[in-house]
C-alpha cells in the first residue's frame, strides 16, 4: 500500500455547476478508487484558494496540488492554446476536446513549463441577444457581453463594444440595457437564468473556450510509482474526451430546452450568412499565427495539425 | 524626504482621479456614442494597483493602518514608542517576503498583456511593486525614527481644516 | 500537527499580532502566510504572498470602495453635507429637539450620496455637531446621536459594507444596495422617535429651535438639488441599465467633481485633499482586505470553516436559534474589533450556515450591516465614537458612549423587527425584477 495522499484541488465554478458534477467529482472518485484511496482528492470550488485568473500560478506554486485553469484570463500569456478559442474552428465539444488535447499534449510541456499537464478541454457556445443577429454588420454599435479574450477582440472587430460584468450579473445587465447579446454556453443562459432577459439565440458555433487540468510538478514527483500511474491514467486524451463530451454535451443540449420554450426563437442562418461571419473571423487567425510565431512557435505548421486532429475526429 | 513623500501621495491619490474619469469617460462613450476606451477596464485595474500598494506604503510609515488600539493606549508615551518599534518590526517581517514575492510574480508575468492593446502587464505590476518595496524601506525608516524618538516626523502632512480621521468604512 | 490544532494556533497568533498593535491587516497575513505554510510548506505559503495582495488590489470590483468613498468626500468638500443640515433645520429646527432630527436628516441624506459609516459621522459632526451645542444641546447625546446617525452611511445605498458583503458571498448588489433603503429609513424613524421621548424628558437637554420663515425653507430645499440629482443619476443609473454597480461608483465621484468644480465649490486644494484622504481611507481598508484573503485561504486548507459551518448548522436550537446566536457573537466581537475585519473573517463561516439553514442571501446582507452598526457605535471600541471624539475633543469618550444608549436599544428593536419581519428588506428588491 502506497502512502496515503491528498490532492487539493482548486476550481473557481460553484460546487453545484454542471462541470463538478459532470467533470470534477467523478475524475476525483475515479482516482480514489484506482489508487485504492491512497490518493484523496480535496475539491475546493468557487475561488476557496484564489481568484479564477490566478489558477494556473496557484498550481504552479503549490497553493494547490491541482487546478482547473482558463489559459483565457490571462491574454497574451498562453498564446499557443488560445488557437483552441477561434471562431468556427471547433463545432462539437466531445472530439474537439480530444481534438485540442491530442494536440496541445506535444506543446504544454513548453508553454505551460511550470506545472505538469494533465489535459485540455473545451466548450462551445453562440450569441444570445434581444434582437435576432444573422450578419455580423449587425454587431456594429452593439454593447457585447464576451466570453473571452478571442471573442472580445473579434466583437472589437464587427464594431462592437465589449461590457465587463460577471456571469451572475450578466443577466440583469442584459434586462437593463448595459449589455445587449451576450455570448455563453447554451444550457448556461438557462441555469444562470439568462433565458428572461434575451429570446433570440444564433445557431452557430460563434466561439470556444478551452481550459487545462494542470499539476504542481513537486507535488507529482513525490508520488509514489504506483500513484503516479494512476494520475498518468486519469491525465490523458481518453480523459480530456469524456470531460469535453460530458460537460459540452450537458451544455449543448440547452439548445432544446431553449427551442421548446415559448418564446424563445432559435436564429438559423443561411449558409452565405454563416460565410459572412467566417469570413470576417479571419483576421483572428492571421493575428494568431502571428502571435504564435512571436512566441516562438511555427504558428502555420501548428494552426495546420490542429486541422488535421479536429478533422480526424470530425469535431468541425 | 517630507516633500518626496507627500509626492507620492498625491501621485497615488491622482491615479484614484483617474480611475473615476476613465471610468465614466468610457461610460458615456458607450452609452452616446458607442465606442470604447481601449483598455479602459484594465487600465483602471493597473491604476488602482499602483495606487493602494503605494498607499499601503505610506500608510506604514505614518502608522496610518487600522490597529487595536486597547493596550497601546493604556500606555505612556514611552511605552507607546516601544509597543510602535514591535509592531512595526512585526509589519517589516511582513513586508519583506511581500515585497520579494511581488517582485517574483512580476518576474513571472511573461507576456501577459492587458485585454485590448496588449500592453505588457509586468510594467504596471513593476510600478505597483516598487510601491512595496518602498514599504519596505518607510517601515525601516518609521523604526528608526521611532528609535531615536523622531515622532513628529512620522506625523502624516495635514491636509486642511478638515479633521483628519475620516478611517475605516 | 492536526489541521485543527494549526487553525487554533493561527487564531491565537492573529489576536496576539493585533494586540502589540501590529496592524489588523497585517496580524492577519502573517498568521495565514505562517498558517498556510505549516500546513503546505514555506513555499506554498510565500507564494501565496506572489499572487493574493497583487490580485485584490487590481480586482476591479474593488474599486467600487474608493469610489463611493471618494463621492463622499467630494460632496463633504463641496458642501453638499452643510446644505442638507441646513435644509433639516429649516424645517424641524423649530421642533422640541429640533436640530437633532435635522442632523438625523442630514445623515440620511449624505448616507444616500457616499458609502461609509465613518465618513457620514465624521462629516456630520463637524457640520452639524457645532450648531447643536451652539443651541444648548447636550454634548453627550448630540454626539452619540450623530454617532449612531453615522451607521446610516452603511445602510442607506451606497454601501461599502454591501459592496464588500456582496463581493464575499456573490449576492447582486444591486439587490443588497435595494435592500437598505427601507431599514435605513426606519433607522430615521426610530431615531426621531428617541429624540422626542428624550425631548419631552429632559426639555434642556434637547431645547426648542428658531422657526424658520417658509420663504428659507423653500430656498433650502432648492440647496439640495446636487445632492438630489446625484443621488438619482447614480441610483438611477444603476437601476436603469446605464452603468454597472462599479462604473456607477466612478461616475459618482466624477459627477460629484464636476458639479463642485461647476459651483465653485471645489478649488485644486479642496480637490487634492479629497483625494489624498481618499486614498489614505481605502489604503487602510484595503490593508485588512489583503490580510484577510491571506487568512481566509489559511483557514480554507485548514478546513476549519466548513468543519464550523457543519456546527453551526447542526446547532440543536433551531434556525432562529442560530441566527441569535450568531447576532450575540456579532455584538461582541463586534464591541471589541474592527467590523470590517470581523465581516471579512466570519461571514466564510456564517454565511453558508444560514444558507443551508434556509435564510435569504439578501436578507442577511441587511443584517449584517447590522452586526456592523453596532460594532461601530458600542463600547469599548466603537470607531464612529472615536471619530466623533477626536474631532469633539471636549467631548469625553464616556461621555459619547452614554449618549450612543437610547440609540443602540433602538438598534436593538430594530433588528428584532428586520428578522420578524424579513419583507421590510426584501420587498424594494423584490420589485425590481
Ligand atoms: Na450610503
Ligand atoms: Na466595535
Amino acid at each position: 500500500q502506497d502512502k496515503p495522499v491528498e490532492m487539493k484541488f482548486a476550481h473557481w465554478l460553484p460546487p453545484t455547476h454542471s462541470l463538478s458534477k459532470t467533470g470534477f467529482e467523478p475524475w476525483a472518485k475515479s482516482v480514489e478508487a484506482a489508487s485504492k484511496g491512497s490518493i484523496k482528492v480535496a475539491l475546493y470550488p468557487a475561488q476557496q484558494l484564489g481568484k479564477a485568473a490566478d489558477h494556473y500560478d496557484m498550481a504552479r506554486d503549490g497553493i494547490a496540488d491541482m487546478t482547473w485553469v482558463n489559459p483565457g484570463y490571462q491574454a497574451g500569456r498562453f498564446p499557443l492554446i488560445a488557437a483552441g478559442e477561434l471562431p468556427f474552428l471547433v463545432g462539437k465539444p466531445g472530439t474537439g476536446s480530444a481534438a485540442i488535447d491530442a494536440w496541445y499534449r506535444k506543446y504544454a510541456a513548453q508553454e505551460m513549463k511550470d506545472v505538469k499537464f494533465c489535459f485540455a478541454h473545451l466548450h462551445v457556445g453562440t450569441m444570445h441577444s434581444k434582437k435576432p443577429i444573422t450578419e455580423p454588420s449587425q454587431l456594429k454599435g452593439m454593447k457585447i457581453r464576451s466570453s473571452n479574450g478571442t471573442n472580445a477582440a473579434f466583437m472589437t472587430l464587427l464594431g462592437a463594444t465589449n461590457v465587463q460584468v460577471s456571469a451572475p450579473e450578466a443577466r440583469d445587465a442584459l434586462d437593463k440595457g448595459v449589455a445587449d447579446a451576450i455570448a455563453f454556453p447554451w444550457d448556461s443562459i438557462v441555469s444562470f437564468g439568462i433565458d428572461k432577459a434575451v429570446k433570440y439565440h444564433t445557431d452557430m458555433r460563434l466561439y470556444a473556450s478551452d481550459f487545462v487540468w494542470v499539476m504542481n510538478k513537486g507535488w507529482y514527483d513525490k508520488l509514489a510509482a504506483g500513484q503516479k500511474k494512476v494520475i498518468d491514467d486519469h491525465c490523458n486524451n481518453d480523459w480530456a474526451g469524456k470531460v469535453g463530451a460530458a460537460w459540452g454535451d450537458f451544455e449543448d443540449g440547452g439548445q432544446a430546452k431553449l427551442e421548446k420554450s415559448a418564446g424563445h426563437t432559435i436564429v438559423k442562418l443561411t449558409p452565405q450568412q454563416l460565410d459572412q461571419w467566417k469570413k470576417a473571423a479571419e483576421p483572428l487567425y492571421g493575428q494568431w499565427v502571428q502571435a504564435a510565431d512571436k512566441a516562438g512557435f511555427k504558428g502555420q505548421e501548428a494552426l495546420g495539425e490542429l486541422r488535421k486532429e479536429i478533422e480526424a475526429r470530425k469535431a468541425n | 524626504m517630507r516633500r518626496l513623500l507627500a509626492a507620492a501621495e498625491l501621485v497615488a491619490a491622482l491615479f484614484l482621479l483617474a480611475i473615476a474619469l476613465l471610468t465614466s469617460g468610457n461610460v458615456v462613450l458607450r452609452d452616446v456614442f458607442s465606442y470604447q476606451i481601449p483598455d479602459w477596464y484594465d487600465g483602471a485595474r493597473m491604476l488602482l494597483g499602483i495606487a493602494l500598494f503605494w498607499g499601503v506604503a505610506l500608510a506604514t510609515y505614518y502608522g496610518s493602518h487600522i490597529c487595536v488600539d486597547a493596550l497601546w493606549e493604556h500606555l505612556d508615551t514611552g511605552g507607546r514608542r516601544q509597543l510602535d518599534i514591535v509592531a512595526t518590526v512585526c509589519t517589516l517581517a511582513f513586508l519583506v517576503p511581500l515585497a520579494w514575492m511581488v517582485w517574483v510574480k512580476v518576474a513571472g508575468t511573461g507576456t501577459q498583456g492587458t485585454m485590448d492593446l496588449r500592453m505588457p502587464l509586468w510594467i504596471f505590476y513593476s510600478v505597483a511593486s516598487v510601491g512595496t518595496t518602498v514599504a519596505v524601506m518607510l517601515a525601516i525608516a518609521r523604526i528608526v525614527l521611532l528609535w531615536r524618538g523622531e515622532t513628529d516626523r512620522l506625523r502624516p502632512p495635514a491636509l486642511d481644516d478638515q479633521a483628519e480621521a475620516t478611517h475605516v468604512a | 500537527m492536526s489541521r485543527d490544532l494549526v487553525a487554533l494556533l493561527g487564531f491565537l497568533g492573529m489576536f496576539a499580532l493585533m494586540a502589540v498593535r501590529v496592524p489588523i491587516g497585517v496580524s492577519m497575513g502573517i498568521a495565514g502566510v505562517c498558517g498556510f505554510a505549516a500546513l503546505s510548506g514555506w513555499k506554498a505559503g510565500f507564494n501565496l504572498l506572489a499572487n493574493v495582495p497583487l490580485s485584490v488590489v487590481t480586482d476591479y470590483n474593488l474599486s467600487v470602495i474608493p469610489m463611493f468613498i471618494l463621492m463622499g468626500a467630494f460632496a463633504s468638500r463641496g458642501g453638499m453635507s452643510r446644505e442638507l443640515f441646513i435644509a433639516g433645520r429649516a424645517w424641524l429646527g423649530h421642533l422640541r429637539g429640533g436640530l437633532a432630527m435635522a442632523s438625523v436628516a442630514a445623515c440620511g441624506g449624505f448616507a444616500a450620496i457616499n458609502g461609509s459609516s465613518v465618513a457620514t459621522a465624521a462629516t456630520m459632526a463637524q457640520v452639524a455637531l457645532p450648531e447643536m451645542r451652539r443651541a444648548g444641546y447636550h454634548p453627550g447625546l448630540s454626539a452619540g446621536l450623530i454617532a449612531a446617525g453615522g451607521t446610516l452611511g452603511i445602510m442607506i445605498p451606497p454601501s461599502v459594507i454591501f459592496v464588500l458583503y456582496g463581493i464575499m458571498t456573490e449576492t447582486d448588489i444591486k439587490k443588497l444596495f435595494a435592500a437598505g433603503v427601507i431599514p435605513g429609513l426606519l433607522a430615521v424613524g426610530f431615531y426621531f422617535i428617541v429624540v422626542q421621548v428624550i425631548a419631552r424628558m429632559r426639555p434642556d437637554a434637547l431645547p426648542r429651535g428658531e422657526a424658520h420663515a417658509w420663504r428659507e425653507r423653500w430656498a433650502s430645499i432648492r440647496g439640495l438639488w446636487a445632492v438630489i440629482l446625484l443621488f438619482a443619476f447614480v441610483l438611477g443609473g444603476i437601476y436603469g441599465g446605464l452603468f454597472t454597480v462599479e462604473e456607477g461608483a466612478a461616475v459618482g465621484a466624477a459627477g460629484t467633481l464636476l458639479i463642485g468644480i461647476l459651483r465653485r465649490r471645489l478649488k485644486v486644494p479642496d480637490i487634492r485633499a479629497a483625494l489624498i484622504d481618499t486614498l489614505r481611507v481605502s489604503s487602510a481598508i484595503m490593508t485588512i482586505v489583503i490580510g484577510a484573503f491571506l487568512f481566509g485561504y489559511f483557514l480554507t486548507i485548514t478546513q476549519f470553516t466548513q468543519k464550523a459551518v457543519d456546527v453551526l448548522v447542526h446547532l440543536p436550537v433551531g434556525a432562529y436559534g442560530v441566527l441569535a446566536l450568531v447576532m450575540v457573537g456579532y455584538f461582541i466581537l463586534g464591541a471589541v474589533m474592527d467590523e470590517l475585519a470581523m465581516i471579512l473573517l466570519t461571514v466564510p463561516v456564517v454565511f453558508p450556515a444560514m444558507m443551508q439553514l434556509g435564510f435569504d442571501p439578501v436578507w442577511f446582507g441587511v443584517i449584517v450591516v447590522m452586526a456592523v452598526t453596532f460594532g461601530m457605535i458600542c463600547p469599548p471600541v466603537g470607531i464612529n465614537v472615536f471619530v466623533i471624539n477626536s474631532i469633539a475633543r471636549d467631548v469625553t469618550l464616556g461621555r459619547i458612549y452614554k449618549g450612543t444608549m437610547p440609540f443602540i436599544a433602538v438598534d436593538v428593536v430594530r433588528l428584532v423587527i428586520l428578522c420578524a419581519f424579513p419583507a421590510i428588506s426584501l420587498w424594494l428588491p423584490s420589485q425590481l425584477n
